[in-house]
């Protein structure tokens, strides 16, 4: 089973627009970068919320990671794809921002009360409302480091390499630590993915 | 299934295992359903992952681009010293020392025609070689270990946009936005006779003030009503001239240049009536392949961009290329820090807010650059 194709929203071919507005903005252009975070907020903003589970946390994160990218753009390659970068920069910055003694002093901040866009995908359509709230909770009770590994693969699709060098830690540690997120999920989930994995298993033989 | 055979299936579901184990695993999944619905599963806990859209507050992203960069200003990098205060020296010298040279060998009672903006025209009219740079070619070595459809698709863009280095515009062609440009800094007041004594460079420009041939109405006419701009775009060829100064000496590409303006003009007619063809999307890639760094690159991008929207309005690409022409004016400014670069932004910016085809929220994004 190799990785499908990626999804639109991640493609890593970079527009000319976008190779426009970052070369205007290496130059010290604020109003080019500020285009650039028009472009990619949704999706840092999404690495930082699923990682750190609060609004007013992942929106720290949002904004440093991409004050970050801007400090650091005089040594980004312009052929590379900016997009990953930054989302690699940001769930840096929610790991190490959880981790922080100030959040672990003030414990795990409360779940942000989201608006799901409930646009029924491949699993939405199998899952009821019980189902969103078990896997809202057994997502919430994964420790911070197996929940940005598991966003980094499953939402951004990075590979273990990337996911390695962005947390800094070994591939190794992001293939146990992925298996056990995913453990852990699977076993809240069973009862709800029951339908999904066969729907899978008979796709798939 | 052991904790460490599940593990591998996690593994294998990233397409992360070596060729061998990989094998391995997809060999023992077509004969074994308990894997195969292991499998499965660990795959629905990504969906599920997936599927937890992270939404914010109403209204926080209208607000977020600019919370980010109101913090940007403020730490924004530190300016160099700007290259144009060489140009400004070299200028001032020259508007010092060219009256009294002049003033010495033939006394004369009018004042003198800013010399010194004379000469540097040539040069900007002469367009730079453009040369692959590092990036691009770069971009193909970094395919990352991505699936095979993305790395095509970057190769592919990185092949396009070298093409778009690898091949200068055909000697005709440079020859002819030589010409363009040429035409369109011509100074609106012709330069003092006694300039060709006292500034040998200027002898080119002089040769063709002397015997200008005749241009299409439509441009003579666009010039009249550009004067002003046209002063401000030799003041900034000034700078540019001076920035230059290193530079190997333009004369032959200029001379070529003189050669032919007339009928450049002529070949500005035939591109007019031959608006969105396959010339025009070629012309098109290439000008959103070139990357611009100093302010002499973003100049040039700038001309070039405006020559495209003015010689084909009718492509597709006219409004894109009047918007970046505008924007890559402002990164000349921002670049050079110049006066006259500024001057040139702000009369484009102006005039692009007050068209009626540009959309509103390209407007908008101008109206972000004025502030």
């Amino acid at each position: 089973m190799s990785a499908a194709a990626r999804p639109y929203h991640l493609q890593e071919v970079m527009g000319p627009d976008e190779a426009f507005l970052l070369a205007r903005a290496r130059r010290g252009d604020a109003s080019a970068f500020e285009e650039i975070v028009r472009l990619y907020q949704r999706r840092v903003y999404g690495v930082a919320l699923r990682i750190v589970r609060a609004h007013d946390v992942a929106d720290d994160v949002t904004q440093e990671a991409f004050l970050r990218a801007w400090r650091s753009l005089e040594r980004f390659d312009l052929g590379r794809p900016f997009g990953p970068w930054v989302c690699r920069i940001a769930a840096n910055l929610a790991v190490n921002h959880v981790r922080s003694p100030r959040a672990r002093e003030e414990g795990l901040p409360e779940a942000h009360a989201e608006t799901r866009s409930r646009e029924p995908g491949p699993l939405g359509a199998l899952l009821d409302a019980e189902g969103a709230r078990v896997l809202e909770a057994a997502l919430a009770e994964l420790p911070q480091e197996q929940r940005a590994v598991l966003v980094l693969r499953a939402v951004e699709e990075l590979s273990y390499a990337e996911i390695a060098e962005s947390l800094g830690i070994s591939a190794g540690t992001v293939m146990s630590r992925l298996y056990r997120a995913r453990e852990r999920l699977a076993l809240a989930l069973r009862p709800y993915l029951g339908k999904a994995a066969e729907r899978r298993k008979a796709g798939a033989s | 299934l052991s904790g460490h055979e599940r593990e591998r299936l996690s593994a294998y579901l990233d397409g992360e295992l070596g060729a061998s184990e990989r094998d391995e695993v997809a060999q023992h999944l077509a004969s074994c359903a308990e894997c195969a619905a292991q499998l499965a599963e660990l795959a629905s806990v990504d969906d599920a992952a997936r599927w937890l859209a992270a939404d914010a507050p109403p209204g926080y992203f209208d607000t977020l681009p600019g919370r980010v960069r109101a913090r940007l200003e403020r730490r924004a990098p530190a300016r160099r010293l700007p290259a144009w205060s060489w140009a400004v020296a070299a200028a001032l010298l020259l508007a010092v020392v060219t009256p009294l040279t002049r003033r010495a060998a033939a006394p004369q009672s009018g004042p003198p025609a800013a010399p010194a903006a004379v000469a540097p025209q040539l040069q900007t009219a002469t367009p730079a070689t453009s040369e692959p740079q590092p990036e691009t070619t770069r971009a193909a070595s970094n395919a990352a270990p991505t699936p095979a459809g993305a790395a095509d698709a970057r190769k592919d863009q990185a092949r396009k946009s070298e093409a778009g280095f690898a091949a200068p515009p055909a000697e005709a062609d440079r020859r002819k936005s030589s010409a363009d440009a040429l035409q369109r800094l011509q100074p609106a007041a012709p330069p003092a006779p006694a300039a060709s004594s006292s500034a040998p460079s200027a002898s080119g420009a002089l040769a063709r003030a002397d015997g200008a041939p005749a241009r299409p109405e439509r441009q003579a006419a666009d010039e009249q009503d550009s004067r002003a701009r046209d002063n401000e775009a030799m003041r900034e060829a000034a700078a540019a001239a001076a920035e230059q100064k290193a530079a190997a000496a333009p004369e032959p590409q200029a001379k070529t240049a003189l050669a032919a303006p007339g009928a450049a003009g002529a070949r500005i007619e035939e591109r007019v009536a031959a608006a969105s063809t396959p010339l025009t999307d070629d012309e098109w890639r290439r000008l959103v392949s070139m990357r611009a760094q100093t302010a002499d690159e973003w100049r040039r991008l700038r001309e070039e961009l405006r020559h495209f929207a003015e010689a084909w309005p009718e492509s597709p690409h006219a409004a894109a290329a009047r918007l970046r022409a505008v924007e890559a004016g402002h990164s000349a400014w921002r670049a050079s820090g110049n006066p006259a670069d500024e001057a040139v932004f702000r009369a484009d910016a102006q005039a692009y807010l007050e068209r009626e085809d540009a959309r509103d929220a390209d407007k908008a994004r101008v109206r972000r650059l004025l502030r």
